[in-house]
């Protein structure tokens, strides 16, 4: 392999890509917007829910158990209605996602030991969300109702409320989060984000510039000369993982400065797998330029084989356990979910190469896979 | 009569072995022939023409002798190899230089003058030293040296043309392949290129292959193949060539322009072409 | 002016034969040359049953735009400057088009030919000048005069998945053909263009000839007076080329449609009418192709063409025995001599030391490439001295 004819290839790469205003802005531009959209614009947590109130029954009972949802952080009151009538275009126009209706007689049916029922309507479009709701919901209903038999047996028994709660609830669960004490999904975003953009945009780059010298003819100086395929993938491909790795840090900063998630990890570590993920996303961009004859096929291509993935099999939207065997199997056959952990785990885990080995190493073996097929799959004498 | 050969054979020395070899070469893309059962012979020291117009197969062939493209069938001989291998292919290129179509296409529109050429010239490890008196050389005759600095995109065409040809004879290649080198150029960049292509071929001994789609640029050749959708239709020196219709050229012009259209039916139908 | 290869006929009985035919026809003027390349070409290729034998159908239109009381001056440029920056890429432009005349605007890549062409038409606008299109003043108007032409750019304008009746109806949509016409002029820039048989072609998998064709049949689907033709027949086989330029000869003699074209083909020039030759944004000579090589021979002489046994050797020779712009064309040279005697003696005295013989030295008409190469190689010279 000749080392001059490497650095040529590069340096020339190189200068082309500096001096191309635009391309060059994208190269920085995309991934950071793309960060601060994700990153400010997906919040997985369901908090300050809209909500509204129908409360037939206006007693000092009603207001009571409604002001327990009024009071929650997850929930938003947004105003009261006279009519059922009313609610319907509320929650088609979502001005409110939930509405609480009590009944006429609450107070009085309670006092006489009667249950009432409380109809609560929540806005089912996401399942997920409404799922939350309805634990949200419940929970504060069997806080109410914890409420009234405490009391109750406080009044009867003659014993102090605090005991009488005691009574009503003695199994306390103590929840203690790891790793994500707040719960903030911001802080699993950021990390999980990086995997994205770094899924996606290194391909993109890559594939770009490597159609567009098949689009120019300058591809022919390539195939003209004696230069071999190692010379031609490894100086080509070498400025767009330096490009990529320069991302990675920017990204990096912004998890960490912008976001504010912590970072309990190994950095050096941390970067090392970046740049295998990197050279390895790089891989399969170049992948798709050998594929495609032109720049709009190799845009289109990548984004079907990067997004999608990205997406579905990375533990992003689902955990990867919980999906059924096909998908999980598939989900070992693409990065994603390899780097995924890895990011997690240096960021909110504060584990390193120790248990990261093996993901690390997955990530190699696709790389080499990767690379290889390239090497083999592009000729210097095309048949068009 | 026989026409004086453009360069003279070296003093002395057994007829070369022909720089190209071609028989009966056959390449279809999908459901098109572009090739169909060709033949051709390029001499050593020579300027080979490629006439014909646009879907002729002239880039085909073109491609398929620099060993870019495949073929289905056929024999090719480069330098006395057969390239039917990819393997093979590649030990011949060291000794061309292929331009493809396109006016610049094939160049760096961000890097500059120089900076394409020492691309080129690294790509091709031309050692350091020669290429400074080459690189000074060639610039001097192309007047480009005054452009040095300049980036490619901001050329006119007929310096896009010189420094694509500059960087296509940076190695010094024995055979350079040009595809359609002179289109789209204005005629006094084209006198212009084809005075320094035969200088420079001249003084290296290099052969040429060259296609053009221009037919008034025959005589620039001395052997050449008209070639019409993936055959050749006539081959030889231009002379042979004109010899195989005889006819005459009658020009005119009517006092009544507008009576033109009526002419040129009656003439149409007498005589081909009007 | 018409050119006619007439096979297996020498000179007197070819032109004799064309007379002949033309009995009914006013010639002005009439001359025999020797068959060019092209001729050859286009001769063998018919020989071999290779050529398609499409006939170009002459069928007039029915013009309602009466051109009657369209003004005689189809372009009128006057003075245009255009400048980018410190660049000024047309300098001081002024011209005239007539209806009916073929214009050919000449020269090299970055003269500002299609600068001119833009602002003409209405796309940029100019840094200083007046112009007139169709009419219309080109600085306030720019909406009626792209009503009034057409405008064909090298670079095909067509819409590679349609097929070729596609192609032609949405140009009619594009450029507002009122529905009841619609059809009648897609019928007829069938016809004209030579196109039948082909309406369910893809345009993309035509060839270039016959793309050409449609091009041009796209840029005329709604009738304009004015035809803007930027480089249309780049790479095209002499056939098709040749037919290409009878459908643009019947819009300007017949249909009275006036065309600017600009083209690389010196062949092609010398159908045109009247040209205008460009050089770094001005106007360097402005006439017809007779005048221009009359202008020619007037400043630089006769052409003449030297065979020697020493093709390379001998131009370097000449060169320096004064004929600087000598020039090299396959095996022969080619100068400008103003005195043809005098010039036969002395390169016959500068060879002969040298051992090369003359073969043969004779005059040549000069084409317009000559007339080209020897304006701008004027005008390079003249910057140099400044």
């Amino acid at each position: 392999m000749n080392v001059n004819r490497v650095r040529a290839l590069m340096y020339k790469e190189w200068r082309e890509i500096l001096r191309d205003r635009l391309f060059l802005a994208l190269a920085f531009v995309v991934p950071i917007s793309m960060m601060l959209v994700f990153g400010y614009g997906i919040k997985l947590d369901v908090e300050s829910i809209p909500f509204a109130v129908l409360d037939q029954d206006r007693s000092a009972m009603s207001r009571d158990y409604l002001h327990l949802f009024m009071g929650s952080r997850y929930f938003s009151y947004q105003g009261h209605v006279q009519s059922e009538e009313e609610l319907e275009p509320l929650l088609a126009d979502s001005k409110i996602r939930f509405a609480i209706i009590v009944p006429p007689r609450f107070q009085e049916n309670l006092k006489a030991g009667r249950p009432v029922a409380v109809q609560a309507l929540i806005d089912g479009t996401f399942p997920f969300r409404t799922s939350t709701s309805k634990g949200y919901v419940i929970a504060i209903n069997s806080a109410f109702n914890a409420q009234l038999l405490a009391g109750y047996i406080s009044r009867t028994m003659g014993l102090t409320p605090e005991r009488a709660v005691a009574m009503v609830q003695p199994v306390k669960a103590q929840l203690r989060y790891l790793y994500n004490q707040e719960l903030k999904s911001i802080w699993s975003i950021a990390p999980v984000m990086m995997m994205f953009i770094l899924l996606m945009a290194p391909p993109f780059l890559t594939a770009l510039g490597v159609v567009r010298e098949k689009e120019n003819g300058s591809i022919y100086n390539i195939y003209s000369s004696t230069v071999t395929r190692a010379e031609f993938l490894i100086g080509k491909l070498l400025p767009y993982v330096g490009l990529s790795c320069i991302n990675v840090i920017i990204l990096w900063l912004m998890a960490i400065l912008v976001f504010n998630a912590p970072f309990k990890g190994d950095p050096l570590f941390f970067f090392l797998a970046s740049v295998v993920y990197v050279i390895c996303t790089t891989g399969i961009g170049l992948l798709v330029s050998l594929l495609a004859r032109t720049q709009v096929a190799a845009m289109m291509i990548t984004v079907v084989v990067t997004i999608v993935p990205a997406v579905l099999y990375s533990g992003l939207l689902v955990p990867i356990a919980s999906m059924d065997a096909a998908s999980q199997f598939e989900a070992h056959l693409f990065p994603a979910m390899y780097y995924t952990d890895i990011a997690l785990g240096s960021f909110l885990k504060g584990i390193g190469s120790g248990q990261l080995w093996g993901r690390v190493g997955a990530l190699l073996i696709y790389t080499m896979v990767l690379w290889v097929l390239s090497y083999f799959l592009f000729h210097k004498r095309v048949r068009a | 009569m026989g026409q004086p050969p453009l360069v003279s054979a070296g003093s002395g020395s057994a007829p070369a072995e022909p720089v190209v070899r071609v028989q009966g070469l056959t390449k279809c893309y999908r459901k098109q022939v572009a090739v169909d059962g060709l033949d051709l012979v390029v001499g050593a020291g020579e300027i080979y023409g490629l006439i014909g117009p646009d879907g002729a197969g002239k880039s085909s062939l073109m491609k398929i002798i620099a060993g870019v493209l495949t073929y289905d069938g056929g024999t090719v001989e480069v330098f006395g190899q057969n390239i039917s291998s990819e393997a093979a292919a590649e030990r011949v290129k060291g000794r061309m230089g292929f331009m493809p179509q396109g006016l610049g296409q094939n160049l760096y529109g961000e890097l500059s003058v120089e900076e394409n050429i020492d691309f080129f010239a690294q790509l091709r490890e031309v050692p350091a030293d020669t290429l400074v008196e080459r690189k000074q050389k060639l610039l001097a005759m192309t007047r480009l040296d005054k452009f040095l600095h300049r980036p490619m995109k901001l050329l006119s065409g007929g310096m896009k043309q010189k420094l694509g040809l500059v960087c296509t004879l940076i190695h010094q290649p024995k055979l350079i392949i040009l595809d359609e080198p002179t289109t789209g150029v204005d005629p006094v960049s084209r006198r212009d290129f084809w005075s320094i292509l035969t200088a420079l071929l001249r003084e290296q001994n290099i052969s040429a292959l060259v296609s053009t789609a221009y037919m008034d640029e025959a005589s620039r050749f001395q052997q050449l193949s008209l070639m019409y959708e993936g055959q050749v239709i006539a081959a030889g020196r231009p002379e042979q060539i004109n010899a195989k219709v005889t006819g005459t050229l009658v020009e005119l012009v009517l006092a009544m322009q507008t009576m033109q259209t009526e002419a040129l039916q009656q003439l149409k139908s007498a005589f081909s072409t009007g | 002016m018409l050119r006619v290869f007439v096979e297996g006929q020498r000179e007197t009985p070819a032109i004799s034969q064309v007379k002949s035919l033309l009995s009914d026809f006013v010639i002005d003027d009439i001359r025999a040359s020797q068959p060019e390349m092209e001729d050859v070409f286009i001769a063998l290729l018919s020989r071999a049953n290779l050529a398609g034998h499409e006939r170009v159908e002459m069928i007039k239109s029915d013009r309602h735009t009466g051109l009657a009381s369209s003004p005689a001056l189809a372009i009128e440029a006057d003075k245009i400057c255009r400048d980018f920056g410190q660049f000024r890429a047309v300098d001081q432009v002024s011209f005239q088009v007539k209806q009916g005349e073929i214009f050919g605007l000449l020269g090299a890549n970055g003269a500002g030919k299609s600068t001119v062409f833009k602002i003409l038409t209405g796309i940029m606008p100019p840094t200083g000048g007046e112009g007139k299109v169709a009419g219309q003043d080109m600085r306030s108007a720019s909406r009626a005069i792209k009503e009034r032409i057409g405008y064909m750019s090298q670079a095909f304008s067509l819409y590679q998945d349609l097929t070729v009746l596609e192609n032609i109806r949405l140009y009619g949509r594009i450029y507002a053909v009122p529905r009841r016409q619609l059809k009648q002029r897609i019928d007829w820039v069938i016809a004209t263009a030579g196109l039948r048989g082909a309406e369910g072609r893809l345009a993309g998998a035509l060839p270039m000839g016959i793309r050409q064709r449609l091009a041009l049949g796209c840029a005329l689907v709604h009738q304009p007076q004015v035809l803007f033709l930027d480089e249309p027949t780049s790479g095209v086989d002499p056939v098709g080329r040749r037919r290409f330029w009878d459908i643009l000869i019947q819009m300007a003699r017949v249909e009275q449609v006036a065309i600017l074209v600009t083209t690389h083909y010196m062949s092609e020039a010398e159908h045109c009418d009247h040209l205008a030759l460009m050089y770094a944004g001005r106007i360097i000579a402005d006439a017809t192709p007779a005048q221009m090589k009359h202008a020619l021979q007037q400043a630089a002489g006769e052409l003449l063409e030297v065979a020697t046994d020493q093709p390379l050797q001998a131009l370097k020779v000449i060169e320096q025995a004064g004929f600087e712009e000598a020039a090299l064309f396959g095996t022969r040279i080619h100068l400008l001599a103003k005195e043809p005697q005098q010039a036969r003696e002395q390169i016959e005295n500068a060879l002969a030391p040298h051992g090369i013989s003359l073969l043969s030295l004779s005059p040549r008409p000069p084409r317009l490439e000559d007339v080209f190469v020897y304006r701008i190689l004027e005008q390079e010279k003249e910057a140099r001295s400044q």
